[in-house]
Parts: structure tokens; C-alpha cells; sequence
């Protein structure tokens, strides 16, 4: 019975690959490839606009640079707008390779880099190494809306010009997410919890210290 | 009532064996007559309706009359020898002697040095067939067979699928006494030791087992021999029909004996203490025990100098690992790690997707089974159409699939690496084939994980294995630099002073420190 035996695993083994149905399997051509963000403040509305700034794979040919389209999308934090957008394109934003982000500089001075810091941070895909960038210009967008004198993608050459400043004219200090979130975290806060019962002698304490 | 896989199997009666022995026996125990005419009556019985076969009846008269009978087989013999060396003397000659006639006969009429008396009807059907010559005398219950052999050979050329840049160019033939001079030539040492098996009831095909006899491991010689002696088939016609009834773990993708059409690498082989099988009809010697590490050697590793020949082993060895892993590597990282590539490579890689109607997982798969059809043709074809392959393979496939947006660029690229570096390890395609199926299924299934654990599951897989009891890779340990000489790299010659150690316990090869003058 050698041969039902292995017939009866090579089956079990046949249900397990199919069941799993290609778990977290995404295919290339189902992903929008986010470069880079730009994020505005509406003060009147109180909603973040949010642009994306997608490698536009479609439209060029082979040859040419690759050209970028941008996306927006409001939504009252950046979670939020991140997850209108999806509703604006077919297929869903991968951040995982955003290498800028670039913050108008009213967002910077009146609400501050927290709300933006800690969404990339707390994001799964967002990587903490993406340059982090405050936009002189009137709004955040402008910058990534740049035509003039660049053919590509803009975060590209905005990534580019960051990590080449460092190295040639070091004019200004360069940061990314997490050097900034460790300079402009006013309080650093650790979770931390523990399971105490009634007659705990650190619970008494604890409330003491912090009464 | 049990569950069907606990059932067992009633065993079946092996009563073929006594069929046959039946059937043998009537051959076995015919003897041979005392009167020539019987003996000519039964011969021609045995070769009703082959029309090759030769009877002559030879008739003297003068002092002692005589009769004599000769039967051979026309295309396998020599005429000459028949004619002068045996018909003519025959005819001229009276034998004299103290012996029986047909003793006599072969001491003072036949001019043929090797010959056989018999008076087993199987024996004499077994050597007519492979083109000697039977002698029958009136009178005599025996019979002698003369060696008369002389058929077409195909000349001793160098291997096409063995090629050296350097060394030897010998390769071995079809005929087992060639092959054997040419490894005797090399091995001028009575501690070489040829033994004869026949194998096969119906080719009775003659095999040799060749080892030295103060190098070899007498346990792997005697479990080689047991095993032999349990085969009963009909037909041996190469070496592989052996080889697969004999290895260990008969199931696996991995070779555990080894094969070569070399004679200067079995030499090689028979030194370090393995035993080799030459098999009559094919130009292939198995080796055993056959360790890991020989799929990647190769034997110009020994001829050219050191560096080079390292580096090329290398080379092998990263090329086994890589036909087996970049499909599905390449699949996991597309399908499930995008964050694994740069961006540019990213942004290139899913541009060429963007209009590709497979998914990347069924791409690879159809896309390697193209890649196997072309060298399946490529070495089945004709060799003068081949023309016609290279423009299909090259310009429909490599180029047109890829302006059509069927196929992916980077799709084809990774599977022409693939191939490419599949055929660096000739000896090893069969493990290629299976394993590369499934890294690649575990891959595109569970992206990294699942690369890690067929790729986790073939190495366990090959440290399991063994060879006539030895193991295939050493996990002792070991890393003194004798144990690990010839694996990774290859030591220059001065300092490779002993043996392998798996494989023989003589150890000492040379002297230790006979180099640089």
C-alpha cells in the first residue's frame, strides 16, 4: 500500500497549494508604485490633501524616461487619505518604495511633522528611510507638479538632489523619517502594559508615583 | 476495518523464477552426444530459422578417419582464422596425444590459442552467439569452442558529451576487451583486479568489475556483488539498467552511482578507492560509490593548474544552485517582495508586466517548459535542420513573444539564465528538472518562505543520500584541510597527500612534501 500511502500525501499536499490560494501573492502589474508624497493642509475644511506621485508605467515606451502621474486625495489624517485614494485608481498604492516625502511648510509650522512622522512609521509598507522633505513652495504639491527642465519622476530627482547635497555642498542637514522623528518627538512615549492582580505591591506603588 | 493505507499487500508468488529455470534447464542439462550427426541435428534444432548460422561437416580419410563437425555464426567471425587455422589444418592434420580426441585436437591440430571444452549445450550457444566457433569430433561426448571473434567496432574517439580542453582524448567504445585494455594500459599493477559477471538471460551481456584490490573497501565490494547477484532481468544493454537496480535510494532526483566515458577518470576513480563496472555494448563505466562533490568534478580539474580549475568548480557549483533557485526566486520577489528590488528595478520589472496577460508563476512555468522543449529538440533532431531551430528558438520566441507582450522581458531573461546555467552540470539534470519544479511551486505559492523551505528540503534531501553505504556529503565536520582538498577548490597536486577517507582506509598517496625542488 506503499503507492496509495504516497498518493494520499501527494494529495493532501495538492489541497495545501491550493487552499492557500497564493497567499499574499500580488502580482506587479495590480500595484501602483508610489514614489513619492506630497501633503497640504486645508485649513478651512481641516482635511490633509495628499498627493501621490505614481510611476506611470503605461504611457511610456521603452525607451523615453518613465513619466509619473499624480493622484490626490483629502481625508481628515493621512491614513484616511491614503485609503480614498485606492478608491481613485483600479489598482491599490504600494508604498513600499516611496522615497520622498515633502511637507508644506504650513503643515510643518502649524500642525507640525507629527501626524505625517507617525503615519510613515506606523505604516507597514512605508519605510522609515524615506527622505523627508518641507516645501518652501505654496503648497506641498507644487513641488512634486514641477515640469520645468526635468523629464521623470520628480521624488526621484528630489531624492537624488538630497543624498548628492549631503555628499558635495553639505548647504543643509539631511534627514530621514526616523532621524527626524527622533529630533522633533517632543516626549518619547513607550507602550507598555502589565497584568497585575489586586493585591499587587507595584500596582500601589504605580499609582502612587503617578497620582 | 482498516484504513487502505495499513492494508498490506499480499506478496506475490515469484514464480517466474522456476518457470525459467525450467525453460534454462532443458538447455542446461542437453549434453553433447558422442555422435557428430546428433550433435549437428541438435545445433540445428536450437537455429531452426536463423539462417546465419554456419554448419560444415569435415571428412578424413587415410589412416584415422575422422569427422568433424564446425558450426559459427556468419558477421561475427573471422573467415580467415575458420579457413586456414582451423578448416585447413583439420582436414591436413591427424591429432595425436594421450588425451581425448578433442583434447587432441586442440593441442596438436587447431591453431587457435583460446579455447574451451564443454559439453554444456548452453555454454556452446552462449559463445557461438558472440562469434566463436564450435568443433564437434564423431565419437567424442565434448566439444571445444574456438575463439574466432571478429566484428565491426567503432573506433576509439573522444566522447561528445565528456569534452576536455586538456588531458587524454581516449574515450571508451562499445567493446568491453577495449575498454578494459585501455584501463589495464593505464594500470600497470597486478593489485588490479577484473572480474567477469554475465548478466542478462537473454543478451548475456558481460560485465567487469574492476577495483584495486589494496585501495578498495572490501564492505562496499561485497554489498556491490550481493546486489548484482539478486538482479535477474532479461536485457542489460547499457549501464544504467544496472546502476538503477543497484543504487541506493532508488527514487531519488540525485545520482548515487556514478558514470563516465573516460577511461583516464575511472583510472582516476579506481586510485582514490571506488570500483568501476564496465558493461559490454556501451561506451558508459559506472563508478561506485559515488560521493556528492563528483557531480562538480571534473577531470581537467586535475590536469590545468589549480587556480583556474578552483574557480571553474566553483563556478559549478553556484551554477547548480542558481538553475535550481532563480525561478523561483525570481517569482517570489515579483509576486510577493516587491520591497526586495530597488526602485528603478522595480519600476522597470513592472513595466514590462504591465501588459503581460499570465501571471508571472504560470509565465516561468510555460516559459521553462519552452526553454526544455528546444533542448529536447535540439538533441533529438536531425543534425541538418538545425537551422530551422535556431531562428524558431531565437527570433519567434526570444523576440517576437516579447514585442507582442505575451512574454515578459525579464522573464525570458531569467529563464535563458536558467537554462543556460542547467547545462553546466550535465550530470546532475535530473535533479535539476524535479527540483527546479519545486522551488518553483513552494515559491510562487508562499513567496520567501516557501523558497526557504524547498531549498531547506533539498539539502536535507542530499545529506540523506548515500552510496553503498557511504555517505554522500560528510557531516562530521571535519575541516582539516585534507578533508576539504578537493571539494570546494582543488589543492595543487604536492599537497593532496592522502586519500579520501570515506572511500578507502589506505590512506597515503605520496609523500608528504616532495614539491617545489
Amino acid at each position: 500500500m506503499v503507492g496509495k500511502r504516497i498518493l494520499a500525501c501527494l494529495m493532501c499536499l495538492a489541497i495545501a497549494f491550493v487552499l492557500s490560494g497564493c497567499w499574499n501573492y500580488r502580482s506587479l502589474d495590480e500595484l501602483d508604485i508610489v514614489v513619492g508624497l506630497a501633503i497640504d493642509y486645508d485649513k478651512e475644511k481641516k482635511v490633509f490633501w495628499v498627493d501621490y506621485e505614481i510611476a506611470d508605467l503605461m504611457g511610456a515606451d521603452k525607451q523615453s524616461p518613465i513619466q509619473s502621474r499624480i493622484v490626490r486625495s483629502e481625508g481628515k489624517t493621512i491614513f484616511d487619505a491614503a485609503r480614498n485614494a485606492k478608491r481613485k485608481e483600479e489598482d491599490r498604492l504600494y508604498f513600499g518604495s516611496a522615497n520622498t516625502v515633502v511637507i508644506s511648510h504650513q503643515v510643518a509650522k502649524e500642525i507640525g511633522l507629527n501626524p505625517v512622522l507617525d503615519w510613515i512609521l506606523r505604516d507597514a509598507e512605508c519605510r522609515e528611510t524615506v527622505n523627508v522633505v518641507i516645501s518652501q513652495e505654496e503648497t506641498a504639491a507644487n513641488l512634486l507638479e514641477t515640469t520645468e527642465g526635468y523629464k521623470g519622476i520628480i521624488s526621484v530627482a528630489i531624492n537624488q538632489i538630497v543624498r548628492e547635497d549631503k555628499k558635495v555642498t553639505a548647504s543643509g542637514i539631511t534627514g530621514r523619517c526616523s532621524s527626524f522623528t527622533a529630533a522633533f518627538t517632543p516626549k518619547k512615549i513607550l507602550p507598555w502594559c502589565r497584568l497585575c492582580t489586586k493585591k499587587c505591591a507595584f500596582r500601589e506603588k504605580f499609582r502612587s508615583s503617578t497620582a | 476495518m482498516q484504513p487502505f493505507w495499513k492494508r498490506k499487500r499480499e506478496p506475490k508468488i515469484r514464480n517466474l523464477d522456476k518457470k525459467l529455470e525450467q525453460w534454462n534447464g532443458s538447455l542446461d542439462q542437453e549434453k553433447v552426444k558422442p555422435s557428430l550427426d546428433d550433435n549437428m541435428a541438435i545445433v540445428k534444432k536450437l537455429f531452426a530459422d536463423m539462417d546465419m548460422m554456419r554448419y560444415k561437416v569435415i571428412e578424413t580419410d587415410g589412416k584415422n578417419p575422422a569427422r568433424y563437425g564446425i558450426v559459427f555464426c556468419d558477421g561475427l567471425v573471422s573467415s580467415e582464422i575458420i579457413n586456414t587455422h582451423i578448416v585447413k589444418p583439420l582436414m591436413l592434420l591427424t591429432p595425436s596425444g594421450k588425451g581425448s580426441l578433442i583434447d587432441n585436437l586442440l593441442t596438436s591440430v587447431v591453431q587457435v590459442g583460446e579455447t574451451q571444452v564443454t559439453d554444456n549445450f548452453k555454454n556452446l550457444v552462449e559463445n557461438v552467439t558472440y562469434g566463436d566457433t564450435i568443433l564437434f569430433a564423431d565419437g567424442c561426448a565434448q566439444a571445444a569452442i574456438l575463439s574466432t571473434k571478429n566484428f565491426a567496432l567503432r573506433s576509439i574517439t573522444e566522447p561528445e558529451n565528456e569534452k576536455v580542453l586538456g588531458g587524454p582524448r581516449e574515450g571508451f567504445t562499445e567493446s568491453l576487451t577495449q575498454n578494459i585494455s585501455q584501463i589495464l594500459r593505464r594500470l600497470r599493477t597486478h593489485e588490479l583486479k577484473v572480474r567477469k559477471l554475465t548478466l542478462g538471460r537473454k543478451t548475456q551481456t558481460a560485465i567487469c568489475i574492476c577495483y584495486i584490490e589494496s585501495l578498495v573497501n572490501k564492505e562496499v565490494l561485497q554489498e556491490l556483488y550481493r546486489r548484482i547477484g539478486k538482479i535477474d532481468i532479461d536485457g542489460v544493454l547499457e549501464e544504467n539498467y544496472i546502476a538503477e537496480i543497484i543504487r541506493d535510494h532508488p527514487y531519488s532526483a540525485f545520482r548515487t552511482t556514478g558514470y563516465t566515458e573516460r577511461p583516464d577518470v575511472v583510472v582516476g576513480k579506481l586510485l582514490e578507492g571506488r570500483i568501476a563496472m564496465v558493461v559490454d555494448g556501451t561506451p558508459m563505466v559506472a563508478t561506485f560509490p559515488y560521493l556528492f562533490i563528483e557531480n562538480f568534478q571534473s577531470n581537467e580539474d586535475y590536469y590545468f593548474n589549480y587556480y583556474f580549475t578552483s574557480f571553474s568548480r566553483i563556478l559549478r557549483m553556484c551554477a547548480f544552485l542558481l538553475t535550481v533557485v532563480v525561478p523561483g526566486f525570481f517569482i517570489a520577489v515579483v509576486a510577493f517582495h516587491q520591497e526586495m528590488l530597488p526602485l528603478q528595478l522595480l519600476i522597470k520589472i513592472a513595466q514590462e508586466r504591465q501588459s503581460v496577460p499570465l501571471p508571472a508563476a504560470i509565465e516561468a512555468v510555460v516559459m521553462l517548459m519552452v526553454f526544455e522543449l528546444l533542448r529536447e529538440t535540439g538533441v533529438r533532431m536531425p543534425s541538418n535542420i538545425g537551422q530551422a531551430l535556431s531562428i524558431v528558438g531565437a527570433l519567434v520566441i526570444g523576440q517576437a513573444a516579447v514585442e507582442a507582450n505575451l512574454v515578459a522581458a525579464p522573464m525570458i531573461i531569467v529563464v535563458a539564465a536558467t537554462g543556460i546555467t542547467g547545462l553546466v552540470v550535465p550530470k546532475m539534470n535530473a535533479p535539476i528538472t524535479v527540483w527546479r519544479i519545486i522551488v518553483l511551486a513552494f515559491a510562487s505559492s508562499f513567496g520567501f518562505y516557501g523558497l526557504s523551505v524547498s531549498i531547506g528540503l533539498m539539502l536535507i534531501h542530499i545529506c540523506s543520500l548515500t552510496s553503498f553505504g557511504v555517505e554522500q556529503i560528510s557531516l562530521k565536520g571535519s575541516f582539516k584541510f585534507q578533508a576539504i582538498k578537493d571539494i570546494f577548490f582543488r589543492a595543487p597536486w604536492f599537497k593532496m597527500v592522502v586519500r579520501p577517507d570515506r572511500l578507502t582506509s589506505n590512506h597515503v598517496r605520496q609523500s608528504e612534501g616532495n614539491h617545489g625542488g
